[in-house]
Formats: C-alpha cells, sequence, structure tokens
C-alpha cells in the first residue's frame, strides 16, 4: 500500500484509472485521497474533480441554504405567539412625606407611649386589703 | 480674689451635695413604694398572728391567751395604720406632681389626703397608747366605722388621678395635631392638601366627641360623695370610652403624617 503522498498527477492517474490489472472489487471503497478535505492533497483549481465539487457544493448553497430559511420563516409563522409573560405590578414604596426620625414622629411615639400609661383599665396602686375588724 | 473662688467653690459644693442627698421627686415616690410593700408585708404577717393569737385566748380564755391576744391585735390594727398612711402618702406624692388636673382640683385633693393622713396618723397614736381590751375595742370600732369613707377617698382620687392623665395625654395630642397642621399646611400637590383637610375635620370631629365624654365622666365623679370599688370600676369602663377616642386621635394625626 501507498503511503507517500501522492501529488496532484498522481491523483490525477488514479482517477482516470488505466489500471487493467486490478478487479473493482479488490480496490478498496473508499479513497480518502480522493476526498477534497484530503489534507495531504493540496488545491488545485485546475484540478477537474475539484472543479466538480465546487460546482456541486456551489448548487448546494444556491439550492438549500434558501430553502433552509424558508422553513425557518414557515415555522416561525406557525409556531404560538409567546404568552405574555403577567407582570406583577408591585406597589410603588410610599414615599413618606415625613422621615421616621422627624421631631413630630418622636412626638407622636412618645404621646402614645404616655397614653398607654394613662390606661384607666390599669391598676397602678389598689386599695390595700385590710381586715376591717380586730375586736378580740 | 481667693476668698470669692473660697465663695464660690463652696456654694458650688454644697449645691452637689443637696442634689445627691436631697431625694428627688420620682426617687422618692419609688423609696415610698418599696416602703408601701414592705409595710404591707409585714402588715400580713401580722394579722395572720392576731387571727391565730385571738383563735387560741377564744378556745383557752385564760390571762396570758388574753395578753397575747391583746398585743397582737394592738400590732396589727397600728401595722394597719401604717399601711393606710404610706397608701395617701403615695396619692399624695402623684396627686402633686401630676399633669391634667386643675389647679382647684389639686386643692382639694390635697386638702382631702391631708385630712385622711391626720385621721390615720391620730388613730394610730391612740391604738398605740391603748392600754387594754376595752380602748383597743373603742379604736377597732372607730375604725370599722370609718373605713368606708376612707375607701370612697381613696377611690375618688384614683379616678381624679385617672381622668388627669387623659387629660395630659389629650392635650398633648391637640397640640401634637396643631403641629402636624402647621407643619403640613403647604402640600405637594391640591390632591394631598385637599385629603389633609378632610383628615382634620374628621379629627375635630372626634376630638369634639371625645373632650365632652371626657367631661362627662369628670362631672359625674365629682357629683358622687361615696365610691365602692364597683361604681370606681364603672368609671373606669367609661373612662376607656375616652382612651379610645384619643388612641383613634393618634392613628388619625399618624395617618396624616403619611399622606
Amino acid at each position: 500500500m501507498k503511503t507517500t503522498t501522492p501529488n496532484n498527477q498522481e491523483l490525477e492517474d488514479e482517477l482516470v484509472d488505466t489500471n487493467q490489472t486490478e478487479f473493482a472489487e479488490n480496490k478498496p471503497a473508499y479513497d480518502p485521497r480522493k476526498s477534497a478535505y484530503w489534507p495531504f492533497v493540496g488545491y488545485d483549481p485546475a484540478n477537474p474533480y475539484f472543479q466538480e465539487r465546487q460546482k456541486r457544493t456551489k448548487y448546494v448553497i444556491i439550492f438549500f441554504v434558501p430553502v433552509i430559511l424558508v422553513m425557518i420563516y414557515l415555522m416561525a409563522l406557525v409556531a404560538d405567539e409567546p404568552t405574555e409573560k403577567k407582570v406583577e405590578l408591585k406597589p410603588s414604596p410610599t414615599v413618606q412625606a415625613i422621615p421616621a426620625q422627624h421631631p413630630l414622629r418622636v412626638e407622636l411615639k412618645e404621646t402614645r407611649q404616655q397614653l398607654n400609661e394613662a390606661d384607666p383599665t390599669k391598676q397602678d396602686l389598689p386599695f390595700p386589703p385590710l381586715k376591717a375588724d380586730m375586736g378580740i | 480674689m481667693i476668698r470669692r473662688y473660697a465663695a464660690l467653690l463652696a456654694l458650688i459644693v454644697t449645691f452637689g451635695t443637696l442634689m445627691v442627698v436631697l431625694p428627688q421627686p420620682a426617687q422618692a415616690q419609688t423609696s415610698l413604694r418599696d416602703t408601701y410593700r414592705t409595710q404591707l408585708d409585714s402588715y400580713r404577717t401580722r394579722e395572720r398572728a392576731y387571727t391565730i393569737a385571738r383563735e387560741q385566748y377564744l378556745q383557752l380564755q385564760t390571762l396570758k391567751a388574753l395578753e397575747d391576744a391583746v398585743a397582737a391585735t394592738r400590732q396589727a390594727m397600728i401595722e394597719r395604720a401604717d399601711v393606710l398612711i404610706t397608701y395617701f402618702e403615695l396619692q399624695k406624692a402623684e396627686v402633686e406632681t401630676q399633669a391634667g388636673l386643675s389647679a382647684e382640683d389639686r386643692a382639694r385633693l390635697l386638702n382631702d389626703l391631708e385630712l385622711m393622713i391626720d385621721a390615720l396618723s391620730a388613730h394610730r397614736e391612740g391604738v398605740v397608747e391603748a392600754q387594754d381590751r376595752a380602748e383597743l375595742e373603742f379604736w377597732n370600732v372607730s375604725f370599722t366605722q370609718a373605713l368606708p369613707a376612707v375607701e370612697s377617698s381613696a377611690y375618688e382620687i384614683q379616678l381624679s388621678l385617672k381622668i388627669a392623665r387623659l387629660r395630659a395625654v389629650l392635650d398633648r395630642t391637640l397640640f401634637l395635631r396643631d403641629e402636624v397642621q402647621t407643619y403640613t399646611a403647604t402640600a405637594s400637590s391640591d390632591l394631598k392638601l385637599a385629603q389633609r383637610e378632610r383628615a382634620f375635620d374628621e379629627i375635630a370631629i372626634s376630638v369634639a366627641n371625645t373632650e365632652t365624654l371626657l367631661a362627662e365622666v369628670k362631672t359625674e365623679v365629682n357629683a358622687n360623695d361615696a365610691f365602692t370599688k364597683s361604681t370606681a370600676s364603672g368609671y373606669s369602663r367609661d373612662l376607656g370610652q375616652v382612651y379610645a377616642g384619643i388612641s383613634q386621635l393618634l392613628g388619625f394625626v399618624e395617618e396624616i403624617l403619611d399622606l
């Protein structure tokens, strides 16, 4: 088996198969060297093989890419419209007209405290429980 | 020059010493409360001892048992008087410092308290000097007869103090309302200004109702001569409505501050 890198002339010779001694079944089914991506083969625009490949590639691009684009467009048309996300309306924070440390708020707090101390249901100093009659 | 500074220094030292030595009104009241609690605990012990001694005498009918019973009775009656004197001293201290009392009411209450304290002190002296069972019985009977009036006086003063406390808070609330009204006079928008005006109109109605209720309770309390525990509770419930009215007023004021 040949291991050396074939040059373009050799490849052209192989493409134009003049070998009469070898049957097709004996030849390898796939010759990677015939691939346009064969790394050891330099691209030769004059090579008819590459020209053929180029033509095929062009046809593919010209035909299939628009088809794919049209398919994508049609899919977009057919697809459901995305449901609108429910935007939770958070109430805007209440802007206090008067801040917490304002003297009026402090006064309000102290007045409320004084009111709590003045609760009439609280009995701070009840009348002492005393025995009235201490006769003998 | 040195004399001048020395005099100034002496004045500062004297003043500072007085500030430390003389009890401040709040401190005096705290110490009086501690005294009251101590006396009340001691009286309870003496009352139990009196009960035991009396039962023993009734069972044994001996002179020794009688002597013990008389001693226990005397001690219990003395400590009972001490408890009441301190109780009214505490009420006197509160009446002297409580805001919301008119000068007339304060003078009347202080006068009643002085009379009560003097009467109890005289009772105590009489018990101390009592020599026998008969004299003790005299003071026992006089105390038993005077106790309803003593209680009534105590309840009346309690109610007057409650009314005064609510009056003081209401006055403070009204002052706060006026301050808020002045401060919020320049509203940021016509809408807020209109809202605040409506709020203050509502507050005015609430103030009128609360004032009327407080005045009614005060008139009834002043007109009543005899107070018991149940009548005092009834007036306290009425004052509860005044308390609720003032609480509502403070809530309104707070809402205006949040506008």
